[in-house]
Formats: C-alpha cells, structure tokens, sequence
C-alpha cells in the first residue's frame, strides 16, 4: 500500500482535501456498521432478564425513570411509584415487544448498515482501482 | 478521462449517512422521554356513574353522601358499598390438583408481564421458571399438588412468616370461609378532581372498584411471598381470595362488566378512588395510548381524564392517583371492611403486615398501622 500510495500524482489541495473526506467518510461507515454487523442484537438489553419492577426501582426515588425486560426481553417502560410502601416501575409507554426491538429494528437497522458497507466496500474499490490506474 | 473522486467522495458521503440514519432507527427508541402529566384541572367531563355498576356485585343502592377529600375540602362522594363477589362471573379455579391438570382446570400467574397457565405441567417446571431448586410444589410419587385446601391453611400460608409445612404450597382460599364476599364500603368523589401533584398508591388495600363490584387492589412486592415458596393463585379473571379482603382482583383480564365506548376507545372496566375512570389497556384496535402520565391517565375529548389499566401479565391496574382520594386510607370508610372475621394486630406477630384497617398486604409501619397498632 505504501508503494501504491507514493506512486500517486501530485494532486491539487482541493482534491486532496477530496480524497481526505473519502477516506474519513469510508471510515466512519465502517466504524458505524461494523459493530451492528458483528452484534446483530446490539440494542437487546444485557443483564436485564431477571430483573422485576420492583427490583429495577429499589434504589431510585420516586419519580425515577425506570425500565426492565422480561425474558423475552418485551421491554416496559415507565416510572418509579409508591406501591405497598415500595417503590414498583409503573409502566407508562406502551410495551415494546421483543420482537419489534430485537428483530425488527435490528434487521431494519442491519439492512441499512449493509447497504452502507456495500457502498463504502465499492467507493473503496473504485479509490483502489483508481489508485491503480494512475 | 473524467476525475471518479467526486463519486466516491458522494458513495462515502452517502454510506456514512446510512451508517447515521440507521444508528438514529435503531437506538431512538430506547431514548425514554417521560409522558407529561397531563392538565386535568377543566378536563373532566363526566364522573362516576352509578348506573354502570351492576346490582348484583352491590349491597345496596349507591348513594351520594357528603365527604372530605385529602386536600380538606368538603365534597360529595359516592357510597358504594360492594358485596366482594362478582356478580357476573364464577371464582376460580385457581391451583391444579395434579400434575396433568390442564388449563381448562386451573387458574393463573402472573410473572413478569406475562401471565402463566398454573398448570400442572408449569408447577413441575417452577424450580426451572425461578431457578431456584427449592421450588417444589407437588408430591413426585403420587403426582398431587399441594394446595391450601383448609381454611387453616389458607390463613397460614397468607401470613408473612409462612410455617414450613405451608411452604411450597399453591395457595387458594374458598369464598366459603369469607361468607360468600367480605362487603366493603367505598367512597369516591362524585365529582373527580385533580390534585396538585399525583399521589401515590402507598399502602391503600385498594385502587378502585370494577363494574361487577369487585376491588381492584394493587401489587404486592413478592419477595416474601415467593420465599416461603408459595403461588398465590389466580382465576382466569385475575382475581383471588385472602381471608381479610375477601375476592379481589390484581389484574383485567377481561371477565368483568365493562362498558364499550361509542368511538371504539377502550371500554370502561371500573372507577378509581378518585373519581376518575378506568378503561381497559386498549382499544379495539388493539393500540394502548402512547401518551399515558406516570398515574397512566391521560385526557380525550370525549371522557376528559381517564385512566387505562396495565396488562394482565403486571398485576396492576394504575400508577398513582391523579385526583384527590377522600381523606383517611384509600377512600375505605373508618372500621375497616365487613363480613368476615377481621384478624386484629393481636393475631399477628410484630413486623407482620399489620389487619385492623385491613392493610395486610403490604410492611407494617406508622403509616399503615398507626391507627390501631399504637
């Protein structure tokens, strides 16, 4: 790579700058997407299966913005109150079932980070053969 | 030969905003925006009324009397006194008998948002459902259940500290040892009217009353419950038996009276102590509100402020109270309910919850037992 890279042309700043803006957007596509792509269920909640209402509210106060899963990983959303003298996560948001945040959203969100992969692998191609050419 | 940069600058550009916008669609929802409380000072467009409630489920007319709510105000409440029966459905069955019973047999759980056929097939896997290897509800030779089936031993098996041969028990009491329902008396404002802040469920014996005249009480923290290893069952309506609050239920599955509404907003199940109404979770559509307040009530304009209850599967019916309750304990009238022997602070050990003003499902401390513990 070192050679291909000192068989370049001098170039103009402008297309410097260019070539610096590919570089750090092909980048950042690939930071972006390579975890999602590596972990399809990035966003399932980790450590939250066993967790209840009341547990997820025992050290908050009242008031508290609170959420569990259960272990289906339906998530419930909602905030701490006082119930029988403890405090219990009163849902208020309606339940987000397992399968539209750890499914849904996930393949959702995997297609377009593939498509970004895919688009940032052929601008890589084409700097590369581009690279080649010169 | 015409420079290719510009489109690969454009490809990048356009993968990093895919890489974006999918980022902003997989995790904006996990952003929790709490729902505003709603303004319901000049929302209220219509309060109990008496006519919904079914004849059946009540001792007698409901009547309007004069009441003081929490703030100090002198008002007008409804008396509702309920005879802690439904009046349109049968109670139980709760606990299986053996370990083949099936659903048609047996009542429910409700565990973690999810309700639970008590079969006997999910008896056998309760050390497995809370992986804990104590669990152990029926007898492996002879495949029976073991289930409160006295009155005794549906009273001890109730008690906090559970004696051990209560322990690992399907607890289910028979109407038959409250007098066929513990009748109650309610008062509820005829006229809701909003407090200044939400108040809180605390260690009220109920949230409000259905249709059929059933109470809707709220959830109990289950810790000692399950650590005496017994599962206090549940009938396919979401109610069950304790010998001081008689038939109450702790979740809308649907059973009771309701009263289905015009618009084909969630139907009316039952009233708060504070006047306002409870509907079901959702509409016919099948949609709950997006847009509930912390009490899960909000404001439409057809009914004003209204509550909707959770799922079945949280054992709950509401959050807090977004209007003012009358003064003393969760609207219940002075003296506790009647019917029934009511178990009296002599009865149960210290620490224990305290039963002369009929809290018992809940700690005993100065604010639940101070009127008749002191």
């Amino acid at each position: 790579m070192m050679t291909s890279t000192a068989t370049f042309a001098p170039t103009s700043p402008r297309r410097q700058l260019r070539k610096a803006l590919v570089t750090t957007s092909l980048v950042l596509g690939f930071t972006l997407g390579a975890p999602v792509l590596t972990s399809p269920t990035a966003d399932a909640h980790k450590g939250h299966t066993d967790a209840t209402p009341w547990q997820v509210c025992r050290d908050a106060s009242l008031g508290d913005s609170c959420e569990w899963s259960n272990e289906a990983q339906d998530r419930f959303i909602g905030s701490c109150r006082e119930v029988q003298d403890s405090l219990l996560c009163v849902r208020n948001r309606p339940i987000v079932p397992a399968t539209a945040h750890t499914h849904g959203t996930s393949t959702r969100a995997g297609f377009w980070y593939g498509a970004a992969i895919l688009l940032g692998l052929l601008g890589l191609f084409r700097l590369g053969t581009k690279r080649s050419g010169s | 030969m015409k420079p290719k940069t510009p489109k690969l600058f454009a490809a990048g550009t356009v993968s990093v905003l895919f890489a974006a916008t999918s980022l902003f669609l997989c995790c904006a929802e996990s952003d929790d925006i709490p729902a505003a409380d709603a303004d319901v000072e000049s929302e209220l467009l219509e309060g109990l009324d008496p006519s919904y409630f079914l004849e059946d489920g009540l001792v007698s007319a409901i009547e309007e009397v004069d009441c003081t709510l929490s703030d100090g105000t002198e008002s007008r409440c409804y008396k509702i006194e309920i005879t802690g029966a439904p009046s349109d459905h049968q109670v139980g069955p709760f606990c299986p008998r053996t370990i083949t019973d099936g659903a048609d047999a047996v009542g429910i759980w409700l565990e973690s948002g999810v309700v639970h056929d008590i079969t006997g097939e999910w008896i056998t896997n309760l050390a497995e459902f809370y992986n804990d290897d104590n669990w152990q509800l029926y007898d492996e030779a002879s495949g029976l259940v073991r289930v409160t089936d006295t009155e005794e031993a549906c009273e001890a098996a109730a008690r906090p500290d559970v004696a051990e041969e209560y322990q690992n028990h399907c607890v289910e009491c028979s109407m038959d040892y409250v007098g066929g329902g513990v009748t109650k008396e309610l008062l509820i404002p005829a006229n809701p009217k909003a407090g200044a802040s939400a108040s809180e469920i605390g260690g009220t014996e109920s949230v409000g009353v259905a249709l059929n005249g059933v109470a809707f009480d709220p959830p109990a923290p289950v810790d000692a419950i399950l650590g005496a290893y017994t599962i206090a069952a549940f009938d396919d309506c979401g109610g069950h038996v304790n010998l001081v609050a008689g038939y109450h239920y702790h979740a809308a599955t649907g059973c009771s009276e309701s009263i289905s509404q015009d618009d084909n907003h969630a139907a009316l199940m039952g009233y708060a102590l504070d006047g306002y109404a409870i509907h079901t979770m959702a509409g016919e559509d099948g949609i709950e509100p997006d847009d509930l307040d912390s009490c899960r009530g909000h404001v439409d304009s057809v009914r004003g402020y209204h509550y909707h209850s959770a799922s079945a599967g949280e054992n709950m019916f509401i959050g807090c109270f977004r209007g003012l309750t009358v003064e003393g304990v969760g609207g219940d009238l002075p003296g506790g309910p009647g019917g029934g022997d009511v178990i009296g602070c002599e009865d149960v050990a210290d620490g224990s919850p305290c039963c002369g003003d009929a809290v018992c499902d809940g700690p005993e401390t100065a604010a639940n037992c101070a009127a008749d513990c002191a």
